[in-house]
């Protein structure tokens, strides 16, 4: 059904988001920070306030991140769909926003770690790499994310709040907390990615004393340097007793040599199962990413990379629905960090995200407790709505979000 | 009429690839003028042909005089007054011929012969088979080389990524590798390609492309004027991988022309590709194999009069030529291009080293702007691999798959929407009472 009633003003929201983005941007060049109260725009919540953390007793949320990059052609278009289960299996339990889109200001990228951050933080914003490095994305969120609202709202330790990230996008991994003065990295989520084991077994071999003199070094270097691309903590910060005892659980099972362990974005639905299995998540995000090879110009990696997020999405929800902890407690949260070109003069139209207009379209779906099932909202909404939906689906105050939440989620 | 510098024709011809062989045959027919031209203009009939290259003064009652004296070889000494070099005066032509049939002299039968009844029905054509047959042996021992190399790229491209998609860590090196090999290959046959076009054309014999014995010979005798020509196709290369890139480029921002109809982009693509080969591509593709043999022909003059090449490596033609103006004696340096004079500053001069790094770096940034930067930016399939516009075949125009079928798609749906409805057929009322 769609709902064309909605009397909620999207315009009116939108108008009041540019504007503040286009203040901000003339003043944010200087590094000038912003308060929030100073723009004199209409907040989600009551004013800031002390907060002591309670228990947590709200639902579960997984975020899927379909990215990097995928066209609403080829995953809600029922014609032309690879992602059959995620089209006709999944979104009939919950509510579909096929028109949701990211807002085309003219300093927004459609790209990943943007798309990433948005979702996260609810608020547009122009990132920049921290050393203006090019096509570097070590972006830092000036406003807090979901991961920081949670755990400042609720005693829930770092383990249960987590992103899973793949190997391709290293820099995302330090996305998990942002660099606001009311919040930041003691509000983190952990991460549970290749490159987090490869630096645990690395510590750890070096830590044994496996071994000594050229060959010693030789491997601190690359500790080293592996730990340099943390460039938020530089490795500094340590992963918290229980995921590394996770690691350490991994490493029995699946060896040291990354060559037994799924791969790609199979991986990161192995670690999400882990994940739910061992560490018991309040809040998670799994970043797929693997559709973006398509910028190599390969059409099948783009299709192909739907259908195994698809069936990854299938094998997680399938675990949630006979968990019973899980089950009747978990809201799914499916959004792709971006859309996709179409270009009538490529061979392979969607090769790349140049922030065309098909880049801006996406969608979003929900699915779980407390949402309405088999719903479609077919009207334009945004992607920046989604971090102060999951904030009032957790019941904590997202304050800093910008987009409205989407009251046509809940049941 | 065909006007032997008809920009309109070379585009048109660019836009398939069969036509595309035409383009090549009148380059190559060219390249061969340029030849012979610098020969005679190295001899004693330098000022004759000088004369007859001014431009025509337009005078209606003496037009006809003066053309003919114009095209007249006579001024050359025999048998290259009556041989079969129409191109030495005026620029080769696409479709009739530069002169018309008359007795020529056959060098196989050491005699005059005279014009055939066949000669006299093919006449009308006779350039644009002339130009078929050159395109040909243009086009094929390039290719021999070319083809493969630019398969291995495509193959070290695909199957690379395929692997980086698949994450098979233990085959890692495979893309890399084979990258490496085939542009390895490629800058070392692309680096003799321009003088081994140009010993093709100045022989019209297309076995000739393969001396490469013979063409390394004629690059050392002037390295630097050569790696300047290999420094042009870089330079050329640039606009060209522009215009390559663009489509992939043009729907960014806020660009309404993700919106066009299949039928509208068709007709976009065709311009865009058209505009290309007539302003940057077909010319750069016929000026770079005119300054090619321009530096064979002078590689060949001064290779012969130091002793460096012997007569016995050259062509029939070639040797008939030369011995007929009387320039096997001639002991001519090749020009010192300005550039020579830094190398030779930093005592760089005649050294291979110096030479054979450039030819790398140059070649490096050809396969650059010609393969990889494109691909990237808007990926094209195999036959794009297998063909570099400024080096083969200058065909440029190919629409995509997924646009061709919205193309046919829109024209079956216009055709169906425009086919007259049936009228139903009418029923005969009975008549009342």
């Amino acid at each position: 059904m769609s709902d064309l009633n909605d009397p909620t003003p999207a315009s009116n929201y939108q108008s009041k988001t540019r504007r503040r983005f286009m203040k901000e941007m003339a003043l944010g060049a200087a590094g000038v920070s912003l308060s929030y109260s100073t723009l004199g725009q209409q907040t989600n919540s009551a004013p800031l306030e002390e907060v002591v953390p309670k228990d947590y007793s709200g639902p579960n949320v997984v975020i899927i991140r379909f990215g990097g990059g995928v066209r609403r052609r080829e995953t809600i278009d029922p014609v032309h769909t690879f992602c059959p289960y995620t089209l006709k299996k999944l979104a009939p339990r919950g509510t579909l926003f096929p028109q949701m889109k990211i807002d085309d200001f003219e300093d927004i990228n459609t790209s990943h770690g943007e798309g990433t951050l948005n979702i996260l933080t609810g608020k547009y914003d122009k990132y920049q790499d921290t050393e203006q490095a090019f096509l570097q994305e070590r972006f830092e969120a000036k406003v807090p994310t979901l991961f920081e609202y949670l755990r400042k709202n609720f005693r829930i330790p770092e383990s249960q709040t987590l992103i899973i990230n793949g190997e391709d996008r290293t820099q995302e991994e330090f996305y998990s907390f942002s660099n606001h003065h009311l919040f930041g990295v003691n509000y983190q989520s952990e991460v549970l990615s290749l490159y987090r084991f490869k630096t645990f077994l690395l510590r750890e071999q070096i830590n044994s004393g496996r071994w000594e003199g050229e060959e010693l070094a030789t491997k601190q270097k690359q500790l080293n340097e592996l730990e340099s691309k943390d460039y938020r903590s530089k490795g500094l910060r340590n992963q918290s007793p229980e995921i590394l005892s996770f690691w350490e659980t991994w490493r029995e099972h699946y060896g040291e040599s990354g060559l037994v362990n799924p791969r790609g974005d199979r991986l990161l639905t192995e670690l999400s199962l882990w994940a739910l299995r061992r560490l018991r998540p309040r809040l998670m995000m799994v970043n797929y990413n693997d559709p973006d090879y398509v910028h190599w110009g390969i059409k099948s990696h783009y299709t192909r990379a739907i259908a195994i997020i698809d069936e990854g999405i299938e094998r997680i929800v399938n675990w949630v629905d006979q968990d019973e902890e899980y089950r009747d407690n978990t809201v799914f949260v499916i959004v792709p960090d971006c859309g996709r070109d179409s270009n009538p003069f490529l061979s392979t139209p969607y090769q790349h995200h140049f922030n065309s207009p098909s880049a801006h379209e996406i969608f979003g779906l929900w699915v779980g407790p407390g949402v309405r099932a088999g719903d479609m909202v077919d009207r334009e909404v945004d992607q920046i709505s989604v971090a102060a939906t999951v904030g009032q689906l957790m019941g904590i105050k997202t304050e800093f979000t910008e987009g409205p939440v989407l009251e046509q989620v809940f049941a | 009429m065909d006007h032997p510098t008809w920009p309109r024709l070379q585009a048109l011809f660019g836009m398939n690839p069969v036509t595309a062989f035409l383009s090549v045959g009148w380059s190559q027919r060219r390249a061969r003028q340029t030849v012979m031209r610098n020969w005679v203009l190295n001899s004693a009939y330098a000022s004759e042909l000088k004369q007859r290259l001014q431009p025509d003064p337009d005078t209606s009652e003496g037009k006809s005089s003066k053309e003919s004296n114009r095209d007249s070889h006579l001024f050359l000494p025999h048998p290259l007054a009556t041989r079969e070099d129409h191109e030495l005066i005026k620029d080769p032509r696409w479709i009739i011929p530069e002169t018309w049939p008359r007795p020529r002299y056959s060098r196989s039968q050491k005699q005059m012969i005279e014009v055939s009844w066949l000669d006299r029905v093919r006449a009308p054509f006779q350039s644009l088979f002339r130009n078929w047959r050159f395109g040909w042996q243009g086009v094929f021992p390039t290719a021999t080389l070319l083809v493969p190399v630019g398969g291995i790229m495509w193959f070290a491209w695909r199957m690379g990524w395929n692997n980086s998609f698949n994450k098979g860590y233990e085959q890692a090196p495979i893309g890399p590798v084979t990258s490496f090999i085939g542009i390895g290959l490629f800058i070392w046959f692309w680096s003799h390609i321009p003088m081994a076009q140009a010993c093709q054309a100045a022989s019209g014999e297309w076995k000739r492309f393969y001396k490469w014995k013979l063409i390394r010979k004629l690059i050392w005798i002037q390295p630097m004027r050569y790696l300047g020509l290999l420094a042009l196709y870089l330079l050329l290369a640039a606009p060209v991988m522009m215009v390559e890139s663009a489509p992939g480029l043009i729907t960014s921002g806020k660009s309404k022309l993700e919106f066009l109809t299949a039928s509208e982009a068709v007709n976009f693509l065709r311009n865009l590709h058209f505009a290309a080969l007539f302003f940057i591509i077909f010319p750069a593709f016929a000026w770079l194999k005119k300054l090619a043999a321009k530096l064979y022909s002078d590689a060949v003059l001064f290779g012969i009069g130091s002793g460096k090449i012997k007569l016995e490596d050259l062509s029939p033609w070639e040797v008939e030529t030369i011995e007929a103006l009387g320039l096997e004696g001639l002991k001519k340096s090749p020009e010192s291009p300005w550039w020579n004079k830094l190398v030779r500053f930093a005592g760089l001069a005649g050294s291979h080293v110096v030479y054979r790094i450039s030819i790398a770096l140059i070649g490096f940034g050809l396969i650059g702007a010609t393969f990889y930067i494109p691909q990237f930016i808007g990926y094209q399939p195999f036959p794009r691999w297998v063909n570099p516009v400024l080096i083969q075949l200058p065909w440029y125009h190919r629409l995509p798959g997924p646009l061709k079928e919205a193309w046919q798609m829109e024209k079956l749906e216009k055709a169906t929407i425009s086919e007259p409805e049936s009228e139903p057929e009418s029923t005969d009322d009975e008549p009342v009472g």
